[in-house]
């Protein structure tokens, strides 16, 4: 049980610091992934 | 030291302490008084009843680094047969007495009590005496004679005197109350191992060199019932039970009695055999015992063996086998004092708690014992449990004992006296059996605080090191006057790829609504990511009770978010519910960090500890379910 839980233990970690990287969070609300391209963005923006 | 001649048979005798007032010349068996310079001949002592016993008159040995010398002995005779207390002269001239009781040697000297002490009759095993201040527990009341003397002692023995003796264990020491004068005499000492006691010129002729130990040989003698060859291993051993007919012998010094003629229908085979040789904790043992014991504690007969053990050096021990559970015991020259009925106590550091409480009796014995054994014996038991030690309190009507026991494995046992057979196999959990997943508990629980704190560590390199970054905080409102309007933000500028950019309204919204949809706007490109989040608020009061639900600030993440200039185009609609203006905080924050991760992964190592610590919880209910008591587990 040892073994398996310092594996378990050290992969939880390695994923946890790569998600801290990355910025994840399970509760956090994530924007539309699809970009758009907008015309004259410098300018203004319309629905 | 004082020398003279005995009067009646011109022997020379000699005084080694000065304490001593008679001696029996070694020749004739006169009693002596020293009266002065002059000897006076009391008259003849009655002969030694011939034991066993390796200590002999002129022995030397060592105890608490006080070197000392045999100059006499009382022998005493009892029920169950003879025992010798010698007296013995330290360097230093004072004088104590060494006796061998149960395979256990005992030294002690007279003191004096100011204390009064309880009556013979008034006292019965287990009952605490205070003393001086110090508590002491009856162990042993004893009827005896003493019926011959042998060298230099303090008292006259003359023809006999008959002794009501208590012994006493408390505080460490082992005391014993002597009847045989008014006041009674009080001898305080201590049980000390024979090794330890370095005895030398022991009895046997051939070897007197100091560190030899007591060539007791075993003696051989045939079954009186059925002449099969029985033989004695100590001079401890009161009886001995034929292992081919059952009869059970009472040894009386040399000569030998039946005491049961073939009693035992039952026959058992030991699964060690008699004389088996094995080696546990560096001590060389053998098998010279065997008998099955039961209890009737939990409704039903529950029977157990019982294997006797003998090292010349280290007297008698136990192996004790239940249900293929092995412990190995001794008794305990220092018991703990502990009341008829008390649940717990501590003893040396630990915690014991009371297992079992019952009866036990004899079903079955063959072999040497150094009691008089007999089928049908019996006695109440109480057993205390810190495992994998064992504390049992064995009561009969005049004697109480104590033994230690430590649990250990079949194998161990199997491998220590060679035994091919397989050992009896093993069932459920025993009452001493050590919790082998509390080990794994403390590792589990240890690697649980090694990963929280590198996880712990991990989350403030990113707290410190990955800091978040408010890249943009402003004020907007948004007015209901409007359907539907639109806002744009001030511009921010990402100077290198951003991981996560979190935006966060927070709003003063108050029981309405609001639909905000945030596209994320790149300056110069016009590439544009959009999210879409719906915040409300509502609370109010029902029946007295207040209540809200729903939040005034919601956040979204978009991920990945290349270098650039960025600006926020909020499209928003409030809802009718509250006509006034909601105030929004928009904030950018850069690569936030959050806790929640950190949380969940706590979360997700903790339930390592908590599974192995409902194992270890789940093999202590099955080994307390195995109570009479019905003890809790942990």
């Amino acid at each position: 049980m040892i073994r398996s839980n310092w594996i378990a233990g050290l992969l939880a970690l390695l994923f946890f610091s790569y998600a801290q990287y990355q910025g994840w969070s399970l509760f956090a609300q994530d924007a539309a992934t699809q970009t758009a391209r907008v015309a004259g963005g410098a300018r203004s923006y319309h629905k | 030291m004082k020398t003279a001649r005995c009067p009646s048979c011109g022997a020379p005798v000699a005084f080694r302490s000065a304490t001593s007032i008679y001696v029996v010349c070694e020749f004739c068996r006169s009693t002596l008084l020293r009266s002065g310079e002059d000897l006076q001949n009391l008259g003849r002592m009655a002969e030694l009843l011939e034991d066993r016993s390796p200590v002999q008159i002129g022995s030397t040995g060592t105890f608490r680094k006080h070197p000392f010398t045999v100059i006499g002995r009382i022998q005493m005779q009892y029920e169950a047969g003879i025992w010798n207390e010698w007296h013995v002269l330290f360097d230093d001239g004072r004088t104590a007495w060494l006796a061998e009781a149960a395979g256990e040697w005992l030294v002690s000297a007279q003191v004096a009590v100011s204390d009064p002490l309880p009556a013979f009759a008034a006292l019965a095993p287990e009952m605490p005496v205070i003393l001086d201040g110090r508590t002491f527990t009856v162990s042993n009341l004893v009827t005896a004679r003493c019926i011959s003397g042998q060298g230099e002692l303090p008292f006259k023995v003359a023809a006999g005197y008959d002794v009501q003796s208590a012994d006493l264990r408390g505080n460490n020491r082992f005391l014993t109350i002597d009847y045989s004068e008014t006041p009674p005499l009080v001898f305080v000492g201590q049980a000390v191992a024979f090794a330890e006691l370095q005895l030398s010129h022991l009895r046997n002729p051939d070897d007197h060199s100091p560190a030899a130990a007591p060539q007791v040989t075993a003696r051989a003698f045939n079954c009186p019932h059925c002449a099969a060859t029985l033989s004695i291993h100590s001079p401890a051993i009161e009886s001995v039970a034929c292992e081919s007919c059952g009869s059970i012998i009472g040894i009386d010094n040399e000569n030998i009695k039946l005491l049961a003629r073939a009693a035992q229908a039952l026959r058992e085979v030991p699964w060690l055999p008699l004389g088996s040789q094995g080696r546990l904790d560096g001590i060389d043992w053998e098998v010279i015992g065997f008998m099955r014991r039961s209890s009737r504690s939990q409704g039903g007969d529950e029977a157990w063996s019982e294997y006797l053990l003998f090292n010349e050096q280290q007297g008698f021990a136990w192996l004790i086998e239940y249900q293929g559970h092995w412990n190995h015991a001794r008794t305990l020259s220092n018991p703990p004092s502990v009341g008829r009925g008390q649940t717990q106590f501590k003893y040396q550091g630990n915690e014991f708690r009371l297992y079992n409480h019952g009866s036990a009796e004899v079903i079955y014995v063959v072999g040497e014992f150094y009691w008089r054994v007999a089928v049908g014996e019996t006695c109440t038991v109480d057993d205390y449990v810190c495992p994998p030690r064992m504390l049992s309190r064995e009561v009969t009507a005049k004697e109480a004992n104590w033994s230690q026991a430590e649990y250990r494995p079949a194998d161990e046992i199997r491998t220590a006296f060679g035994v091919k057979a397989p050992p009896p196999r093993q069932i459920g959990v025993y009452a001493n059996q050590p919790n082998p997943l509390l080990e794994t508990h403390r590792r589990t629980c240890r690697l649980f605080w090694q990963l929280a704190l590198a996880a712990t560590l991990v989350q403030l390199v990113f707290a410190l090191f990955f800091a978040s970054q408010s890249v943009l905080k402003q004020r907007i409102v948004l007015s209901p006057q409007n359907e539907e309007a639109t806002l744009n933000s001030q511009e921010f500028v990402l100077k290198s790829r951003a991981r996560a950019l979190q935006v966060r309204h927070s709003t003063d919204v108050d029981n309405n609504w609001l639909s905000v949809n945030t596209a994320l706007i790149e300056k110069n490109s016009g590439e544009a990511y959009q999210g879409m989040q719906e915040i409300s608020y509502y609370r109010g009061v029902d029946d007295g009770e207040s209540w809200s639900e729903g939040s005034a600030s919601d956040e979204m993440v978009f991920r990945a978010v290349p270098a650039g200039t960025y600006y926020l185009v909020i499209e928003y609609e409030l809802g009718k519910d509250n006509v006034s203006a909601v105030v929004d905080t928009l904030e950018v924050i850069r690569d936030p960090v959050g806790w929640s991760n950190y949380v969940l992964l706590l979360i997700f190592l903790v339930i390592f500890p908590l599974w192995s610590r409902w194992r270890k919880a789940a093999f202590e209910a099955r080994r307390w379910n195995e109570s009479d008591l019905g003890g809790e587990a942990d």
